[in-house]
């Protein structure tokens, strides 16, 4: 039975070859994945490691500033403090680095350009210790002096002696210019560490555009007197400092650094298992459908084994064991590839962190162990259907020319209900009540998928033969559109493994029109604002701009209304977490964000004023004339407040508070960070935007943005996220498309004989052609056609449930939906050439003949 | 040959001199040797002779499915050897029909429209008077929106022979029409062609080794050892079984000549 085995599977290796590809590629990406997650890992870590080996114990603030998010500063009184510590060799060296972008460059133009990729970082010059090697110059010496990593003075062309401007999103003396004293580099030649552009200042500088205080430092760094180890001095120093502080030898430091680094890979690294994931779900189907008709085609063999005294459970066995061996295969070649593909990606991301990351090779064992188990699992479970019907063969077969049974499709429907049912009443059920829950509507929607996938072989065929006969205008046409109905089953299977792809993708894709419909109209109707003054580069500290120019925009002519914003996003309302703003015009910014009063005055008319939105005002409890107590996160006093006003909240729950502009000296940043400015009736847009843009000259972090653009840069963000998951979709688009050729490349093999006798009577080379393509297309439309239906009403509901979130408005991206139906017909056409060819290359002679 | 007595009838289909020889060297094997025949128009020829003499072979190459080594094919005015696949494929549709011994219809269609396919395969309208006359001989009349899988062998045959017949084709090839069939409904389906040949002249060609099926013809050819041996004219199926024993003797002579050459 053994030697059976191997055999039959030596005689098919064309068509398990293709079905093998498939777990392949599923394998290699979530293998490549875990690869490439734990090489990219470990490149980090060494950098950080070179980054920190000079640092034998690090000091810092075990408090988070809230406005940075990074430790807190720690006064210039714990050096001294140390320098008396058991152990400590020299003085201890006071470091400020900025790690939040609070420093930006001013570039030649008087603006902050936009950044991206690996950060811009100031800090203190304490010396050219390694791994900092000087090129060129000096380090700072006077406080108009900095020095400049070689990659950052390349990239803004500059040498020793030139000047150097930057601005502190905290400092509020706005642009400062340096004259560069010295250009460095890094130990091994290299210009920067890890990609990162790094300027350093005298101490005092650096305290002050980094902290905004004097005799302050971000960290500590002490040395191990001879004799001392590292641990024996963080222990030393802990002890000293007590639980304010976090002590950490440069081992550790470069640990926690890199594994911070490791949230975000990790998170990375989740969407492209997920997505790997659908490429095995996706290929699961193909190894159904190749299995089935592998089956199928041994009828007679299997029932003659059967008939020899083969038992059931060696029938069974002995499929069983040739997908064990596919599955092996591709297992091994997975996870050989995917190493290859998770070295080649880690190789990738190095050069985007400045080329100077040194990509290294880690395989983890968990992506040996899930390869192995993926391949061979995936291909052993896809094949048990089949080979439990391939055990209940009856030996009599082997007896009958075995027409090939066509199953019944009612088992399908029942297993579809059984998802579909339950789908739809977790799903209504969510969208009746207002609180919905988006674990138990995702479960609904996924019932609701699976049951959908379930349920396709139901209908099938009339909707093959629908879309069959927009193709039956000839005879090849017909013949084509025939053959796709003659087997529900496997055109369904084949057509589910192209569908699931484009489901997801179509579901996505309305969900993202939706939202992009719902900002624009919110954008049309709601905000009336014309132009709006904010950051031009998101950062970790909102940018802000000087007080004066909102006074001064409202003398420019053509302004009908200016409103500014402030931000505290730490502040806390009777003891809870809020996000506060403070307007010096509530009655404008409530009129161009189209917001209307529910009751009460719609001004803050003192600084205890305060205004909420409905939806505050009902998780607070708070009512008009009440009082109310807020925290703000720049000043520890609690203030008492009277709501003087509550606006309507409509639909939405999103809380909106306001106090007066005389409450921002509270707030840790006092300047405002935007500001909406409405024009006057038949103002020239361009003019007045102009004149904007020429006050904001001294504030390099802003700029006057077009309302308009906004919703433009949305759709690019948009548009780039579609692109990215139809990127990642393609790897399940591509093993769906391996799945067609599979399913036409055994049919013609299974039909031989009509081909043979089709060809006899006359049916040239291309009517043969055109016969395979028609049968391949029917397919792939059928499979496009539920995925966009599947995915519109799994998109349609995903709004519903985001109604009162903001996606207020349903949109069906039409031009897409087109395209994938576009795309449907290609890649029936290219799917077809390999199966034609093979059909219309029949020897005419052996196919008809006996013997 | 035997051809020069039928000439007034027309030939439908003739090879000249044909030679076929598959394979090379020790494994050569010569399917046809310089073998020339006429098939008279309008006549029910059988191709007769023991397996291996190339009976299938000669048909398959006068049909246009396997070439000629040397020597000529022609159908009615059309000389086969030398035509692309293109030409042939035209030649096969319009010219000739087939039955096999499998029967081959298409599961997917209809009988009415496997009657027909060859006529759609050329986009050709059936000529309705002549496919109802077809239809009522072949006795298919309530069957037509069968599907293969519905009708049992014999009828699955009529299905096959009323296709070939339907395009009224220069020339019918039939390979072993009966060869999968129980007597009674072989019986028929020789009883349909028999009359397709005397009530609308049609030509036909058929391959057998069934002496009760040849008896049926006009004419039997007998071939062995890749060579035309001898023909009878209205036989018996008593005289073909003769005949074909008296071949079985001289090959197997050969053989024991040829063993003994060895």
């Amino acid at each position: 039975m053994l030697r059976a085995t191997f055999k039959s599977l030596m005689s098919r290796k064309a068509r398990l070859f293709l079905s093998a590809i498939a777990i392949i590629l599923g394998v290699m990406f979530i293998a490549g994945s875990l690869v490439l997650r734990s090489s990219f890992g470990a490149s980090i870590e060494s950098m950080f490691t070179t980054a920190f080996e000079s640092v034998d114990v690090q000091v810092t603030s075990a408090k988070t500033n809230e406005t940075t998010q990074q430790p807190e500063a720690i006064p210039e009184s714990v050096l001294a403090q140390l320098a008396g510590v058991k152990g400590v060799e020299g003085t201890p060296k006071g470091l400020v680095t900025d790690g939040a972008g609070v420093v930006q460059v001013v570039d030649k133009n008087g603006k902050v350009a936009p950044g991206f990729g690996a950060p811009t970082i100031a800090a203190n010059w304490v010396g050219a210790d390694d791994p900092i090697e000087m090129r060129e110059g000096s380090g700072p010496v006077s406080d108009d002096q900095v020095a400049l990593s070689a990659n950052l003075a390349e990239a803004n062309g500059l040498k020793v002696g030139d000047k150097f401007t930057v601005i502190s999103l905290l400092d509020s003396s706005g642009k400062q210019t340096f004259t560069v004293s010295g250009v460095f580099g890094f130990t091994g030649g290299r210009d920067t560490l890890g990609g990162e552009k790094t300027m350093y200042f005298t101490t005092p500088v650096a305290q002050r555009l980094v902290l905004d205080k004097t005799g302050v430092f971000t960290s500590i760094d002490v040395k191990a007197a001879p004799g001392t180890t590292d641990e024996q001095l963080r222990d030393n120093v802990k002890a000293a400092l007590g639980g304010d502080y976090k002590v950490q030898t440069g081992e550790e430091l470069a640990k926690s650094v890199s594994d911070q680094f490791g949230t975000v890979l990790d998170a990375f690294n989740y969407v492209l298992i997920a997505f790997g994931s659908i490429a095995v779900l996706v290929s699961i189907f193909l190894i159904i459908n190749t299995f089935s008709i592998i089956v199928a085609q041994r009828t007679r063999e299997l029932a003659l084994f059967r008939a020899m005294g083969a038992a059931r459970g060696q029938v069974l066995g002995s499929v069983l064991l040739e997908a064990l061996f596919i599955g092996v295969i591709a297992g091994v070649f997975g996870l050989g590839l995917g190493i290859l593909a998770g070295w080649g990606g880690t190789a990738v991301l190095g050069n985007l962190f400045g080329g100077q990351l040194t990509a290294e090779l880690s395989v983890p064992v968990g992506a040996v162990i899930a390869s192995l188990v993926i391949g061979i699992g995936v291909t052993i479970l896809a094949a048990l259907f089949p080979a439990i019907r391939a055990s209940r063969i009856p030996p009599i077969a082997a007896l009958r020319d075995a027409a090939n049974a066509i199953r019944p499709v009612w088992p399908f429907a029942v297993a579809g209900g059984l998802f579909l049912v339950p789908g739809a009443a977790l799903v209504i059920w969510q969208l009746s009540i207002k609180e919905a829950t988006l674990g138990v509507f995702a479960t609904g929607i996924g019932l609701l998928f699976i049951g959908a996938i379930l349920a396709t072989p139901l209908i099938a065929r009339p909707f093959v033969s629908l879309i069959g006969r927009l193709m039956s205008w000839s005879i090849p046409g017909k013949l084509g559109r025939l053959n796709s109905g003659r087997n529900p089953r496997r055109t369904s299977i084949t057509a589910v493994a192209l569908m699931i792809g484009v489901t997801l993708i179509t579901a996505i894709g309305v969900l993202a029109a939706s939202v992009q419909a719902s900002f624009d109209k919110f954008l049309e109707t709601s905000l009336k604002a014309d132009v709006l003054i904010a950051g031009t580069a998101p950062s970790q500290v909102p940018p802000t701009f000087d007080e004066k120019i909102l006074g001064e925009a409202k003398q420019v002519q053509g302004v009908d209304k200016v409103a500014g914003v402030w931000f505290d996003g730490a502040a806390k309302l009777n003891g809870k977490d809020v996000f506060v703003q403070a307007t010096d015009d509530l009655p404008a910014m409530t009129y161009m964000l189209g917001q209307k009063m529910h009751e009460g005055s719609g001004s803050l008319g003192s600084g205890t004023d305060l205004v909420v939105n409905q939806a505050v005002a009902k998780e607070y409890g708070l009512s008009l004339g009440g009082s109310a107590t807020i925290t703000f996160s720049g000043d520890p006093a609690p203030r008492t407040f009277t709501v003087s006003g509550i606006i309507a909240s409509g639909d939405s729950d999103d809380p909106a508070i306001y106090v007066s502009s005389a409450d921002a000296q509270y707030f840790p940043l006092k300047s405002p960070v935007q500001a909406f400015i409405a024009f006057g009736d038949g103002a020239d847009k361009k003019a007045v935007t102009d004149k904007l843009n020429d006050l904001l000259a001294d504030n390099p972090l802003v700029t006057v943005a077009d309302v308009s653009a906004i919703g433009d840069q949305m759709k690019s963000i948009i548009d780039i996220m579609l692109t990215v998951i139809q990127v990642l979709l393609l790897l399940a688009m591509f093993i769906a498309v391996i799945g067609v050729i599979n399913t036409l490349t055994l049919s013609v093999l299974e039909r031989t004989r009509e081909l043979g006798m089709l060809r006899a009577v006359g049916f040239s080379r291309s009517q043969v052609s055109g016969m395979v393509t028609v049968e391949s297309v029917v397919i792939s439309l059928f499979g496009a056609l539920l995925g966009i239906g599947v995915g519109v009403g799994l998109g349609v509901l995903g709004q519903r449930a985001l109604k009162n979130d903001f996606v207020t408005e349903l949109a069906l991206p039409w031009g897409t939906i087109a395209g994938y139906l576009i795309a449907a017909i290609v890649i029936g056409v290219l799917a077809a050439l390999i199966p034609a060819y093979r059909a219309n290359r029949l020897n005419v002679l052996k196919a008809i003949s006996y013997e | 040959m035997a051809s020069t007595t039928m000439a007034d009838a027309g030939i439908a289909a003739r090879a000249a001199g044909v030679w076929k020889v598959y394979g090379t060297g020790e494994a050569q094997v010569v399917a046809l040797r310089d073998v020339s025949v006429d098939m008279a128009r309008g006549r029910f020829t059988a191709i007769m002779g023991p397996s291996g003499s190339g009976k299938s072979t000669l048909m398959h190459c006068m049909a246009g499915l396997d070439t000629v080594d040397r020597g000529e094919v022609f159908i009615g005015d059309l000389r086969v050897t030398g035509m692309s696949d293109r030409q042939l494929t035209q030649m096969r549709r319009d010219n000739i029909g087939f039955i096999f011994q499998q029967f081959n219809l298409l599961p997917t269609l209809t009988a009415e429209e496997n009657i027909t396919l060859p006529l759609s395969i050329a986009g050709r309208k059936p000529d309705r008077a002549w496919f109802d006359q077809v239809i009522d001989t072949v006795g298919l009349r309530d069957r037509l929106t069968h599907k293969p899988t519905e009708l049992s062998g014999g009828q699955q045959q009529r299905v096959a022979c009323a296709r070939a017949l339907v395009s009224r084709p220069e020339v019918i090839f039939a390979d072993e029409p009966t060869g999968n069939l129980d007597s009674r409904s072989g019986a028929e389906v020789l009883n349909f062609l028999r009359e397709s040949v005397d009530r609308f002249g049609q030509t036909i060609v058929m391959v057998t080794h069934d002496a009760n099926a040849a008896s049926y013809a006009d004419r039997v050819l007998f071939l062995a050892d890749g060579q035309v041996v001898d023909e009878l004219m209205d036989p018996t199926a008593e005289q073909v079984l003769d005949e074909l024993k008296r071949l079985e003797e001289i090959v197997a002579a050969k053989q024991a000549q040829r063993a003994e050459g060895a």
